[in-house]
């Protein structure tokens, strides 16, 4: 914790030095995960920036708990990828700093969104999390009666209502879910 | 919709976003999202909640992202701070690449010098005493899965990977190999999975099935680290002594110098 701290309030400052560590420790790992999913060593030093920037700008707005600052960066660096690669499927021509610009802000709006969801999620039970999990990943009733040792069909399918109930609940008690929906990302 | 949601509706959003409704039932429940703001919430909510397992829902929600808050964002972005702040990231960046390669290669130049020193003085002095490591003691300073990657997130949803990592770490290993084999090949952690469960198999004194994942993984050349999976194949027939097989091995990492620990089998006296 104290390290991620450390970490975060030296991007806040932009001290040369932590940041220069920040590079050396972390970014050669995610310049491996990118170079070895169709990426180059630019496309690293870009999406490696935006993450820094956007973890800058959240944290200015609003002071959250991270809890490992490399396994942070990491999701958030891969989510940063995955939009890329997207965006190079639908976008052909040259990309201007203007449209750099575009794709930060509509990331960072995607990310708090994606961040949001997460942390609600994760205020479930235990036996919450492992269901729905299954459940969102594509699992049926009947393979979650089967993981889950449940005895019928019916109480897998209200456990799983139950569950997903108390979620939508988490969800839409919170004020930060009327700004959400309003930025509609979907 | 009234004002509580019920498991038929939840059902039926599902069968909708998975794309399980005929045309017409399409159709219609659209009409209903469009007429119901409350409606069209809970599919946006339970769309993302999908998204967030890494589900891709069939149904594409026709919904512009909301422009004020991106152009608010860029604005914050174009700041004088943040303007100042992202060029010296960029600029720190750069200069740590650049010096990372610069002392890569003079370290690389170091030690091919170093190399080639210690070859010459261990080539004398192995006329005076022989003492070169067994294969075991190059084994026991070699074998270290603690160095693997982590990429389990605390706190985040746990995917498959984090809870395969956690039994690994817990040395379950058992579990994390049945755990990790449930990553499909086109996912980014594959590669990675691969790694672990070798390790793990390692760790059951399952060799040859150890060998066998480290060497699917080194057939994987469009990942970055494919030459993983010969540096611990050598590993493992480090630690079972097989030395006509870890000359092999040694053989095949040497032909590159950018294979995985390539310096450290250069210095490895093997035969």
């Amino acid at each position: 914790m104290e390290q991620t701290e450390r970490y975060i309030d030296a991007l806040l400052t932009g001290d040369d030095a932590v940041i220069k560590e920040i590079y050396s420790k972390i970014y050669p790992k995610i310049a491996s995960f990118i170079l070895g999913n169709k990426g180059k060593q630019e496309d690293a030093l870009d999406v490696f920036h935006d993450a820094l920037m956007y973890i800058i700008v959240t944290q200015k707005e609003k002071k959250t708990v991270i809890l490992s600052f490399e396994a942070y960066l990491f999701v958030v660096c891969k989510n940063i990828w995955k939009k890329s690669l997207k965006n190079k499927v639908i976008k052909t021509d040259v990309i201007t700093l203007e449209d750099k610009e575009t794709d930060l802000s509509t990331f960072i709006l995607e990310q708090q969104c994606f961040e949001f969801y997460m942390a609600k999620f994760d205020l479930l039970s235990s036996n919450c999390k492992d269901i729905l999990s299954s459940y969102f990943n594509g699992s049926s009733y009947e393979e979650i009666l089967v993981e889950y040792a449940y005895a019928s069909i019916n109480t897998v399918r209200q456990r799983v209502f139950k569950c997903r109930s108390k979620l939508i609940e988490l969800i839409k008690e919170d004020n930060e879910f009327k700004k959400i929906m309003k930025w509609g990302v979907q | 919709m009234g004002s509580a949601i019920t498991i038929e509706i939840l059902e039926q959003i599902d069968r909708y976003l998975n794309g399980e409704l005929s045309e017409n039932e399409t159709i219609a429940f659209e009409e209903l999202i469009a007429k119901d703001a409350q409606l069209a919430d809970e599919v946006s909510i339970q769309k993302q909640l999908f998204a967030l397992h890494g589900k891709a829902t069939k149904i594409s929600i026709s919904q512009e992202i909301d422009k004020e808050a991106v152009q608010l964002l860029k604005e914050k972005l174009k700041t004088e701070e943040l303007q100042a702040l992202s060029t010296k990231i960029r600029k720190l960046g750069q200069t740590q690449i650049t010096a990372a390669t610069a002392n890569k290669k003079k370290k690389n130049y170091l030690l091919y010098a170093t190399a080639a020193t210690i070859a010459i003085v261990f080539t004398t002095t192995l006329f005076l005493i022989n003492t070169t490591p067994s294969l075991d003691t190059y084994y026991k300073d070699n074998v270290n899965w603690e160095e693997l990657p982590s990429f389990a997130v605390k706190g985040e949803n746990e995917n498959s990977f984090d809870k395969a990592e956690i039994f690994f770490k817990k040395k379950e290993y058992n579990n994390a190999i049945t755990t990790f084999k449930t990553i499909p090949t086109n996912n980014e952690l594959y590669p990675y999975s691969l790694l672990y469960i070798g390790a793990s198999y390692e760790q059951l004194n399952e060799n040859e099935k150890a060998l066998a994942t480290f060497d699917s993984l080194s057939k994987l050349t469009t990942f970055e680290e494919y030459s993983k999976g010969y540096w611990y194949q050598l590993v493992v027939y480090l630690k079972l002594g097989d030395r006509e097989k870890a000359i092999e091995m040694k053989t095949i990492i040497l032909q590159d110098k950018s294979n995985y620990n390539y310096n450290k089998v250069v210095e490895m006296k093997l035969e």
